[in-house]
Order: C-alpha cells, then structure tokens, then sequence
C-alpha cells in the first residue's frame, strides 16, 4: 500500500523502532521527504525506541516460550526434519543472502545492526535450532539471577558481556545475531502467532543489542522503585542514552527530513541532541490578527508568600491553599473551559485531596465542574467527553491534568474548551532516577551539554507544550499562568518558545493572585469585543498569497 | 367590583369525620356553590357571599388532606371542604378571601350590597369567557412569588381595591405566558455541588458521629454509586428496614473517609451488605463499556491505546525521570480514590436528568430513578443518528475558524405560514394595480412598475408631511430641552454624571421611590387604558384610580419632603418627570370630568324640550 500513497501519516515508532521500521518503512524511498511533526520529544522516543526493560514476568514467560519452541522444535523434527536442516544451510552463508528476510534496504530494516554482521554467517553455536534453546536458556538463566539482587547495580554493556562470557560461556557474537537467529526459527516453526512469544523476543531483542553497541547504553538493575521503595518489582533495563543512534539511519536514508514543533525551542540544542547539521534552522514568529495570547508568571499567592512545587515546598499547606485560592478565582472570573497541570499524578493526587479537604473543591464546583485524568486511559477518554460537553452546554468545566501525561501531548484545548491554562510548578524530572543519571551523564561527556541546561529545557518545553494546548487558531484566545516563582528567573524563562515570549510582557511577571485576576479579567474584556478578521497587510487573519510573498521577500 | 369565579373538585363533609361527597365547589361574587357529583347523595348547597364570614384552611402538611372550612353568619352554620391537594385548595381559598374582604368594604363603605352584585352582573361576561383555572391561579401565584416588586403593586393595587386582578393580569399577559411556555421548555439541570459525599458531623464530646441524609442526596448517591441503588432495590424493605440500610451505609463511609481501609474490608467480609458499598462497582464498569464507543472521536486515547506499542511489556524505558509508577493500574483491583469519584460525580451532573417525581421519600426516588434508567437505555439502542453525530462532530473539530473565508452574508429564510394566501393576496394586489394603470402585471416591465412605484413613493411622501405625528417646531423645541437638560446636569454634576444619580441616594429612599414610580406607572397605564369613558364601568374605573393616583401623589411629596436635605435636590429633579406625568393625568381627568359636565348641562338643557336622549350619550 505505502508504495502508492502519496502522503503516509503513521507514528514516529513505525521510522525509528527498529523492530516495526523493517516491516512496515522499507518500501520508502530515498526522495520521500521525512516531516516529524510535534517533534519537541523526538529525543525521547529515540531513546524508547531503543530500550529494553526486562522485569520478572519477562522471564517467566520466556522460560515457557523456550519450553513451547522446544516442543515445536520435536513435533518438526518428527514431521519434517527437512525444514530445519535446510534452515542451517542457509544461515551458514549469512543473514544477507537469507530468502525470508532480505530486502534491498536491509540496513533500514534493521538500523541496529552495523552493515557487516549481515554479510557474516550465524555463529556455529546457534546454528542448530535446539542448541539455539539451550543458548537462550542459558542466557535467562543468567539474567534471572542477575536480577536477584538488594541493590541498584548499573553497568556498561561492555561489563555484561564480559560477565556473561565469563559466568555462562555466551560471547558477544553470539548474542549480537540473536533477534535474526529467533526470528528465522520462528519462520521456520511455522509459527504464526507471533504475540504469545513477545516475551522471548524481548530477551532477544535485549541480547542484540547489549551484543552489539558498546558505546550509548547503560544496564541498570533496580530491585524497586525509588519512589515506592516498599514495593519490591525488580527490573533490568537496558537504557540508551543516545537519542541520535535511533534516528541515524533515517538522516541516512532519506535526502529531507523536517523537524517541526510549536515547542522547539531553544532550537539549537536539538540537532546537538540528535547529533544531525541542520542544513535550515530558522524559528518562525506567529502573525497575529490581535493580541490574542496573555501568558503570566505568578509567583506569590493572594497572601503574597511565593508559591512553588521545589521539593521543599510543595507539599507546604500555604502553598496548596494558594494554588487553590488562585483555581476559585479563575473560575470565577474564566468563562467555559479552563485547564489545569500538574507536575506529576502523585502531585495532582495530593493535590486533590488537600483541595478536598480544605473545602476549595467544593467551592470550585459551584462555578464549574470539575474532571480529572487518571492513569486509566478509558476513564480519562470518557472525563475529556463529558468535559466537553460541559463547555459546550455553558455549565463551564475545569480539567486537571499532568505534564508528560496523555492528555499534554495529543488533546486541544482550543476555543472554549480552554480560555485559560494554569501550569501549576516546574514539570522537572524526578532527578534521582537511575537512567536520567546516566543520560546526563552521557550528554555531559558526549555532547558537552550541562546538566541543569538539560533538565531545565526538558521541563520548560513541556511546561510549554501544556499551556500551548490553549490556542488553536488566530480566531481562538486564550490565557496561561505559570504558576511558579521560577518561572520569573530568566534561565527558565528564556527557554520558552518565541511565540510565547512574545507575548509574555514585563508588566505580567511576577504576579500574585490578585493581580493575576485583574489581568485575566482585563483580557477577557477585550477578547470579548467585536475585531476586524481582515486586519492590516500581515495582521490579517488569512493571509493572501500576495502577502505571503511579501513575507518570504523580506 | 370583578372577580373571576372559581371551580374546583371538593368534597363536602357533613361532620369533620365524614368521608365526604365528592361534587364541584363554585366561588364568585356571589357566593359559593357546592353541587355533587352524583345528584342523589346530597343537596346542592348554596351560600349567599354576604353571610360569609370567615374561613379557615388546614397547614399545608405533606399526606394530610387539604380542608377548608367555610363559616357563615346565619345560625353560625359552617361547611366543611375536602380538596385533591394543596395546590387545588389555593385559587378556592383566594377566592374566598376576595369575597369576605369585598364583603367587609361593602359593608364598611356607603354602598350597599346591590351596588356590588350590579357590578358583578356588569362583569360577568367577560369573567365567564376566562374561567380561571388553578393552573393559570397557580401561574400567577408563581410569578408573585418569584418577583417581589410585582407582589407590592400587586397588594398595593388589588389588595386596595383600586384595579381588578383580571386588569391586573391583562398587561401582563407575556409575563404569564412566558411562565408557561417555560415551564415546558426549559428543565433545570442538577446542582453541581458534591451532595453524595456526606460528611459526618461530631459532636465534639462523645465519640458519635451523625450523618443527614436528605432525599436530595440520596438521589445523588443512587445516581452515582448504582451499587448501592441496586442493593437498595434488592434489600428494603424485603430484608431490612431502611434506617437499618442506611445505617450500614454511612458505616461504610464512614470507614471509608477516615482511610480506614482494612477496617473497611474486614466488615465487609462478614457482612455481605457491607460490601455491596466497598466493592468494585460493576454497573459503572458495563455502561463505561457502552459509552466509550460514543465519545468523540477526536479525543478517543484508549483507541488509539495499543498504537505506540510502547506500551507493550519489555519495551521502552520501564522507569525513568519522566515517567511514573504504573503500579496504580496494574494492581488488579481498582481502588476507590477521590479522583473517581469527582469523575463519576461530574458525569451525572452532566447527564443530569432530575426526576419528574417530587422528591419526598427514598423509595419513590429509586424506583423514579430506576424508571428514568431504563428509558435512557431504550433511548440509547434507538438513538441511530449517533453516528451521524460523529461524523458532524469531526467535521466541526477539524474546521480551523480562522483558515475559513469571510462568510456569506447571513440572512433569515423567510416562512410564509401560508403560502397559498400569501401568493394569492400577492396577485390580487398586482392585478387591481396592473389593471388601475391599465397593465396586466404579466406584462409589466420593470421600468413602468419602477415609475408606478416612483409615484406611489411621492404620493406618499406628500401624505406624510401634510400629516407629520408632532409638529417640527415642537419637536425641536423638546429635542433642546431634553439636550440641555442633560448638558445642565452634566455640569451641575461634573465627572460624577457617569453615576446614575440614584445609586447616590440612601437605600431606603431608593427603594421607596423606586416602588411609587412602578405604581405610579401601572396606575397610569390603566388609568389612560380606560379613555374614552364610554360606558360607567369605565368612568368608574378612572374615578378610581384617579383617586389612588391623587392618594400616591400626596404620598410622594411627602416622601419629598421628608428626605434628608442632601438628596431633596436630587430627588426632585427624578421625580420631575413622575409629576409631570400625573400632573398631566389629572388635567386630562379634570378636562374629561368638565367636558362631561358640560354635556350633561346641556344635555339637561336638551332634556326640557325632548327627553328620548338615549342614555349612552350622557356618560360619553
């Protein structure tokens, strides 16, 4: 099919995962010009796309996936002993001349494998299908046990390796060809319903990669969660660190690629992330027919103490009840829609609960009603409807959400749906996390980008994808509060995007609630008034092709 | 004096434990009329209104019958009246006090009680071809009620015996009709205030908690835990009572908020009533089921869940900075959070249908709400445009406002209620024109019909000016008075003109003056509504109000004048315009009585030589 489409709109995985991109992309040609659309995060899928996390259940399913190909395995020998031996021959003379999987693309059907292991014949040691089982055995018991641990242990591929040659007699080469080797006896199995074998194929996946990158990757083995320390759920988890590994082979394949977002920004740490030249970089500023936008930064509360969610501040009771005084104000004053993000799901749960209690809750539904997202994807689907409706029908509603969360990234708040956001802190990282250790560290020595210039741009840029769900068009308004007293030091700031900054006025710094408030009201006043669509030359809402060329000339 | 006549069902009790006869009780100047039903069980009863004295009414109690006792004059005899309800009882009980108080003002007054019955005779008529209903009585009853400024004129101008309440009603026969079209139109939704999540209260000394519960409420928990609503259907009153349901109720709740939660489980394991409140609600779980195939489109996440198949187990980071224990989920068993529960709240507030039954006790209101249930689901497996609905609804959220062209000049389709007519008339018309310019209008081109209508333009053109509605130089001459009227106050008052000047004034004064320029207004509409005097009822009439109008004056000077020495400026400059106005009523009066008297003496002067004036003249 995608030979004969002209435009393929699909998700970034089915490009950069290696895994699907070799089924569903290779028919892409060269001329096609790649456009990653909303690619503020490209960063982070890279580096999902190339991570492996393996927890206990992983492993038990393995050990009865191996169990079930065993019996295939005797059921074929049994049936048809033909098969199998034919299956050697072939892996004898090399992945590339392989029938079943070969295309003429194939460094794109698998990016993760450097051109020459293609050309190599399969190690003698998996060649045969059973001995292949007894490999892969090994190699889960071997994990198994690594994963019988108190304490956190991170190492280098490179160290694994080198322990698993020495403990279980598995060499690196090996390992590398072990996602080919599976699937070429999964084929040869006949086997069709590939999902029930997920969990081996995870193991496999994980063995070529520790087998096959030396540089870019961190093993970390966390017994629990950090956060939840009483829980025990060990987990291994093979973590790139390098978002431009990923993404490589499609600056190879392809003649253009475009990266786009509203929230870019600042520009130019992305092609030092992504590891790319850009051959254009230009940030383009928004033409607007009138002053349509109104961002703030608040940072005290109606009782004029600083509001933050630093760590040492957040769970501070006049914290949550200015946060809270500043809610009952907008809703007040805030037709229709509003809006609300949180740093985090256990932040919005404290949240609400202090909210509860203290009666602010209560007080919020009298003007609106109120829907929250939860973890649970349907129960959020059905609150964002019944949210809409309630836009709709002029009951007036307010969401709470979180940065990072389902609802940020692909939900328009647009018209009425949202004439206000309020970001409600700094959407920062949880810094203590093993792998953002060990990818600032990697940015650090690899790319010379300063860890705090990462974390804050990582924040910033998600503090502005949320409020950036407020305006859809120049027909739309709306207003964002920032409610942070970091927000107003420049180094956060800065980092906004330029549609954005533009906008963000020295009179709307550092406000605290009540200010806020005659702001809002101030602005929705002038929203309100009637305004002429046509404007003046580039003001105009929609521009004319005369004017277009206007622009591109200057 | 007028007044509609009443009739209502009632039966009549002999003695007050009687059963009754049901027959039609009817009130009206006249007095009351009681005739049954069935003709054989009892006589007709017939109360003159003179020897009407007194009545007294039963407290209007929920499930007590509504009586209304009648006494008379004559041997102290009194009736007793059993109503359906409350709300038939009130136009009967109104009525009934309109009598006894036109009864004492007949007696109180000069004029005997034939000069009320003639009265009556002369309004009768148009009473009969209105009947009051209770419906309309009750409409009324209503508006009073909501509109505090109507229920003063109302007392004032009713109450005073200075307008009928029919004259009342006329004016305002958009505000009733407004009532009624609104109370099918528009339902009111529920309140958005979470009633569900009871809180206990303490009493601070001993350790006992008290939860209110109120009919209000417990339909809100029923709409929003259908566990409980199905339990309770199930349960009372077969198994146990219903203090004993809702005891084991506001248990649950109660060790539910003081995050008892072990507590909770381990009564819920040996009490299976318990655990219908603490379990999972499954009802909720089905119909998210059903819903979550009609939301939005575009906003649907759990159908395009399993599209990064990152979600799958072993791929991605399982942990990092940015992301979040899934623990919440994977465990299995949802747990109740307060998240839930707003989310669930939110929802039924939103579907909000309130029960067309009144609320009075929990039962009616679960089977009520079990009823509308079921039609909502009926309603569901009918609704076929659904998909229809969607397809609209991503056409409007994929639509950019601003990406669109300016739009068509908007315009209002024109509806002919009846095209046949309205061509038909339009033919007519063209044919008497084509054939008085001697044209078919088939035939006309547009240049002659253009010099027809030209001319007709002209025509009537000239009409207006020979015949302009005011004078210019009267015109004018206002025009400038009012302008420096304006302009004098303006400079008078300075910046503060932009101030209405009577948010300058005291409270109470405002208030007050606020109150006589209504009646004022109302006295002078009707007052101004009955010229020309054509017949004695209405000369009557303007006597009347003439008379109140006056009384109204003299109390407004006063007020005047009794006004602190600060605003007495102020106020007289406001009610300027209010006297002039009256000013102007009376003239008009004192011109029409001496116009009369007039008539009258010449009339007499008439009289002498030819008697067969007819009568009619003379009050004209």
């Amino acid at each position: 099919m995608i030979q004969f489409a002209n435009v393929v709109v699909y998700n970034y995985q089915y490009l950069l995962d290696p895994k699907v991109a070799g089924i569903i992309s290779k028919e892409m040609e060269k001329e096609c010009v790649v456009v990653f659309d909303e690619a503020h995060n490209i960063d982070n899928v890279c580096i999902e796309a190339l991570s492996v996390n393996i927890r206990q259940q992983t492993l038990d399913g393995a050990t009865r996936n191996l169990s079930q190909v065993t019996q295939l395995i005797e059921k074929s020998k049994a049936t048809d002993a033909n098969r199998l031996r034919q299956e050697y021959s072939r892996l004898v003379e090399g992945l590339a001349q392989r029938g079943n999987l070969a295309g003429t693309d194939t460094w794109l059907a698998n990016p993760a494998l450097p051109q020459d292991i293609l050309q190599e014949a399969v190690p003698g040691n998996i060649r045969r299908a059973e001995h292949f089982v007894a490999f892969l055995k090994r190699l889960v018991q071997y994990i198994k046990n690594r994963m019988i641990t108190e304490k956190v242990e991170s190492e280098s591929p490179v160290s694994f390796v080198t322990a698993l040659q020495n403990q279980a007699g598995i060499d690196q080469k090996s390992l590398k060809f072990c996602y080919d080797r599976l699937h070429s006896l999964l084929l040869t199995l006949e086997v069709t319903n590939t999902d029930e074998f997920m969990y081996i194929q995870t193991v496999c996946d994980f063995a070529t990669l520790v087998g096959t990158y030396t540089r870019g990757f961190t093993i970390i083995i966390e017994p629990y969660d950090e956060r939840m320390p009483n829980i025990p759920d060990p987990v291994l988890q093979l973590s790139c660190l390098d978002s431009s590994l990923a993404i490589k082979p499609v600056f190879e394949k392809f003649q253009s690629v475009v990266i786009t977002s509203g929230t870019l920004s600042p520009i130019d740490l992305y092609p030092r992330l992504l590891n790319f030249h850009p051959v254009i970089s230009n940030s383009y500023k928004m033409t607007l027919t009138r002053d349509c936008l109104c961002p703030m930064v608040l940072t005290r509360g109606s009782d004029q103490l600083p509001v933050s969610t630093k760590f040492d501040m957040r769970s501070d009771p006049g914290v949550v009840r200015n946060y809270g005084r500043l809610l009952l104000e907008m809703v007040t004053a805030v037709p229709d829609g509003i809006v609300c993000f949180f740093v985090s799901y256990s932040y919005m749960d404290g949240i609400v609960n202090s909210w509860n209690e203290m009666g602010i809750l209560q007080e919020v539904m009298q003007h609106k009603l109120v829907f929250i997202e939860t973890q649970d994807v349907v129960e959020t689907t059905l609150a964002l409807d019944n949210y809409r409706r309630a836009c709709d029908c002029g009951r007036g509603a307010v969401f709470f959400s979180v940065a990072r969360g389902k609802v940020a990234e692909g939900i328009d708040f647009d018209r009425h749906y949202g004439r206000l956001v309020i970001m409600y802190g700094v959407p920062f990282q949880y810094t203590l996390s093993r792998i953002l250790r060990a990818r600032l560290e990697y940015l650090r020595e690899t790319f010379q980008i300063k860890e705090n210039d990462f974390l804050t741009f990582d924040a910033v840029r998600q503090a502005a994808q949320c409020v950036g769900r407020v305006i859809r068009s120049k027909a739309d308004y709306g207003m964002m509060i920032f409610a942070d007293k970091r927000y107003n030091r420049h180094d956060k700031r800065s980092k906004l995007p330029g549609w954005i900054l533009s906008h963000l006025r020295e009179a709307h710094l550092n406000l605290s609630t009540d200010m806020s408030v005659h702001i809002a009201r101030e602005f929705l006043r002038r929203m309100a008034q009637p305004y002429d669509k046509t404007g003046k030359g580039l003001n105009a809402t929609l521009l004319s092709q005369a004017d277009l060329e206007k622009m591109e000339k200057k | 004096m007028e007044m509609a006549a009443v009739t209502v069902r009632a039966k009549f009790l002999a003695n007050p434990k009687d059963v009754g006869v049901p027959g039609v009780l009817m009130i009206n100047v006249q007095g009351l009329k009681w005739t049954p039903n069935d003709p054989t069980a009892g006589t007709v009863l017939d109360v003159k209104s003179s020897f009407i004295t007194s009545h007294q009414c039963s407290k209007e109690v929920p499930n007590k019958k509504a009586f209304m006792k009648v006494t008379t004059d004559v041997e102290g005899r009194s009736y007793m009246f059993e109503f359906q309800n409350y709300a038939e009882r009130a136009p009967a009980r109104d009525a009934l006090s309109n009598v006894i108080a036109m009864n004492k003002a007949g007696a109180g007054g000069s004029a005997p009680t034939p000069a009320s019955a003639s009265t009556a005779a002369l309004v009768k008529p148009a009473s009969s071809g209105d009947q009051l209903d209770p419906a309309e009585m009750g409409r009324r009853m209503k508006l009073l009620q909501q509109d505090p400024d109507l229920l003063k004129l109302h007392q004032q101008l009713v109450g005073g015996n200075i307008l009928s309440e029919v004259d009342f009603w006329a004016t305002r026969k958009n505000l009733l009709e407004d009532e009624q079209s609104g109370v099918q139109k528009q339902r009111t939704g529920l309140r958005s205030a979470m009633l569900a999540d009871v809180r206990p209260l303490t009493d601070g000394r001993t350790n006992k908690v008290t939860f209110n519960l109120t009919p209000e409420i417990i339909h809100q928990i029923f709409a929003e835990k259908p566990a409980v609503h199905r339990a309770f259907l199930e349960k009372v009153p077969s198994k146990m009572t219903e203090s004993a349901f809702w005891t084991k109720y506001c248990r649950a709740e109660y060790l539910y908020r003081t995050n008892n939660r072990a507590a909770a489980l381990a009564e819920a394991a040996e009490d299976e009533d318990l655990a219908d409140f603490t379990r999972d609600d499954d009802i909720i779980a089905k119909s998210v089921k059903h819903k979550i195939q009609r939301v939005d489109p575009t906003l649907d996440m759990a159908a395009d869940l399993n599209d990064d198949y990152l979600s799958l187990p072993g791929h991605g980071v399982l942990r990092d900075g940015a992301k979040e224990s899934v623990e919440m989920i994977e465990g299995g068993n949802r747990t109740r959070t307060i998240i839930h529960d707003i989310n669930r709240h939110a929802a039924v507030v939103l579907e909000g249908t309130p029960l067309d039954t009144e609320l009075k006790d929990t039962t009616t209101v679960a089977h009520a709400l079990e009823r509308a249930r079921l039609k909502d689901a009926t309603n569901e497996v009918a609704d076929r445009g659904a998909d229809k609905r969607r397809t609209e609804r991503i056409i409007s959220m994929t639509e950019m406002e601003d990406l669109q062209g300016p739009p068509s000049s908007s315009f209002v389709p024109l509806t002919i209620q009846d095209p046949r007519k309205y061509f038909d008339s339009q033919q007519a018309a063209g044919f008497e024109e084509g054939s008085a310019t001697g044209l078919t209008s088939m035939s006309a081109d547009s240049a002659t019909l253009l010099s027809v209508f030209k001319s007709q333009l002209n025509n009537f053109q000239a009409g207006r000016h020979r015949d302009p509605a005011i004078a210019p130089d009267l015109a004018f001459k206002i025009l400038t008075d009012v302008t420096q009227h304006i302009a004098s106050s303006r400079h008078t008052t300075g910046t503060a003109a932009e101030r209405n000047i009577l948010d300058s004034l005291p409270r109470a004064t405002r208030d007050e003056l606020m109150q006589h320029s209504n009646t004022a207004n109302e006295l002078l509409r009707h007052f101004w509504a009955a010229y020309p005097l054509t017949n004695k009822v209405l000369a009557e009439k303007a006597t009347r109000l003439k008379d109140a109008m006056a009384q109204l004056y003299s109390r407004i000077q006063s007020m005047k004048e009794s006004a602190p020495a600060d605003v007495r400026h102020q106020l007289s400059r406001l009610l300027q315009p209010l006297f002039q106005t009256l000013d102007a009523a009376f003239s008009h009066y004192e011109g029409e009585a001496a116009k009369k008297a007039e008539a009258v003496k010449r009339a007499r002067i008439a009289q002498r030589p030819n008697l067969n004036i007819p009568l009619d003249e003379m009050a004209s």
